[in-house]
């Protein structure tokens, strides 16, 4: 679970997505870096379609304002 | 001293004139009225209850008059209550036959709107052996029953509406108030408990006949003694239903508890760590039931909490 503390909404996350955002969290990524970051995270057992993953949690995540796009 | 120390007549002039201090636990309630009819009921469902006569502040003032009729005289006919919160009469008149409910509702309604020194959540609160079981409910749930049969056979009462939970440590402080029962529940507890102190019934209420039952004097004795969560049993009276109880994923208890409290939204963080750490020392179960002796067997054996990962 995480709290918002920007929108006092608390969310509930499967463990990817919170994979995802603890990773983003101690750092600001690219989606391929992130990508990777996370699928080493995860250790060397299969997860079908993790790139898929990792960008529907980012775009869910930028739809509710918990990440936001670093200015370039 | 306590409330039921004082003749009838001293207490009927005192919550006239000063009113008095009622030490609640969590709160000092000061409470005042000058209608007779009130008087009998609060020196019977308060007995137990210290007086603060410290003269110090009141948590709340809750004030029951009656209110002037159309040409600005008190009327005796249809005569009517009103409550005063402080300064504020957030509430309609009602009839005065309505006092003891209005000052019960009024009184957590103090709560609920002020106390976010805790976070608050809408349940009733038992402890045995030093763990607390928290049921969360909303109204209709059969939580205030439940909660009646189980402090009347041995659970502690530390509250039958509110868990106050203390963000420092995660405690609950206890408020152990009269237990606030409605319409087929009364003739329950009465069965259950023919000795308990119940008020008077009173109907047509806007939740329909409501009485309330005083609670135990040992749980009004100890309402200092905080406790740690250990049950978090979200209850359904279901009828002719065998009992069974579930365990439940802890991240839906959070949110089924979020969903229960009065003021998880406004505390922001300091409720998310508050919830996570009950949730993390706790184990969740839905629970239901159509008997108070089965809700009594398979609550008394609950198992002591295994901590979350």
């Amino acid at each position: 679970m995480v709290f918002d503390e920007g929108s006092g909404d608390t969310h509930l996350l499967d463990a990817l997505s919170a994979e995802v955002l603890r990773a983003l969290e101690e750092f600001p990524a690219d989606v391929p870096s992130l990508i990777a970051r996370v699928a080493a995270g995860l250790g060397p057992g299969p997860v079908p379609d993790i790139e898929g993953h990792v960008r529907a949690a980012i775009e869910r995540f930028r739809e509710i304002g918990l990440v936001e796009e670093a200015a370039a | 001293m306590r409330l039921g120390e004082l003749p009838r007549r001293d207490l009927a002039a005192r919550l006239e004139r000063r009113g008095v201090d009622l030490d609640t636990g969590a709160f000092i309630v000061r409470l005042e009225t000058p209608i007779a009819a009130l008087v009998g009921e609060v020196q019977s469902l308060y007995r137990d209850y210290p007086l603060d006569e410290g003269g110090g502040l009141a948590d709340f003032h809750v004030a029951v008059v009656s209110p002037p009729g159309p040409l600005g005289i008190r009327r005796w006919w249809r005569q009517q209550a009103t409550v005063i919160l402080d300064e504020d009469r957030p509430f309609e008149p009602l009839p005065v036959d309505m006092a003891v409910p209005m000052l019960e509702w009024s009184i957590n309604w103090c709560a609920a709107t002020r106390a976010n020194q805790y976070v608050m959540i809408h349940a009733a609160v038992l402890e045995r052996g030093g763990c607390a079981l928290v049921l969360p409910g909303v109204s209709g749930a059969g939580k205030s029953t439940l909660c009646a049969g189980l402090a009347l056979r041995g659970w502690r009462l530390l509250s039958d509406e509110f868990a106050l939970i203390r963000p420092g440590d995660g405690a609950l402080d206890p408020w152990p108030r009269p237990i606030s029962l409605k319409n087929a529940s009364i003739d329950v507890i009465r069965r259950w408990a023919p000795d308990a102190y119940m008020s008077m019934p009173v109907p047509h209420t806007n939740k329909g006949t409501v009485a309330h039952v005083r609670p135990p004097a040992d749980s009004v004795r100890r309402a200092r003694e905080s406790a740690m969560p250990a049950w978090l049993v979200f209850p359904a009276f279901e009828k002719d239903t065998p009992p069974s109880l579930t365990p439940m994923p802890r991240a839906r208890a959070f949110f089924r508890l979020a969903d229960c409290s009065f003021n998880y939204p406004s505390l922001g963080i300091r409720g998310f760590r508050t919830l996570s750490r009950m949730i993390d020392g706790c184990d969740a179960y839905e629970f239901r039931y159509s008997s108070l002796d089965d809700a009594l067997g398979l609550l008394g054996a609950l198992p002591l909490p295994t901590p979350a990962a």
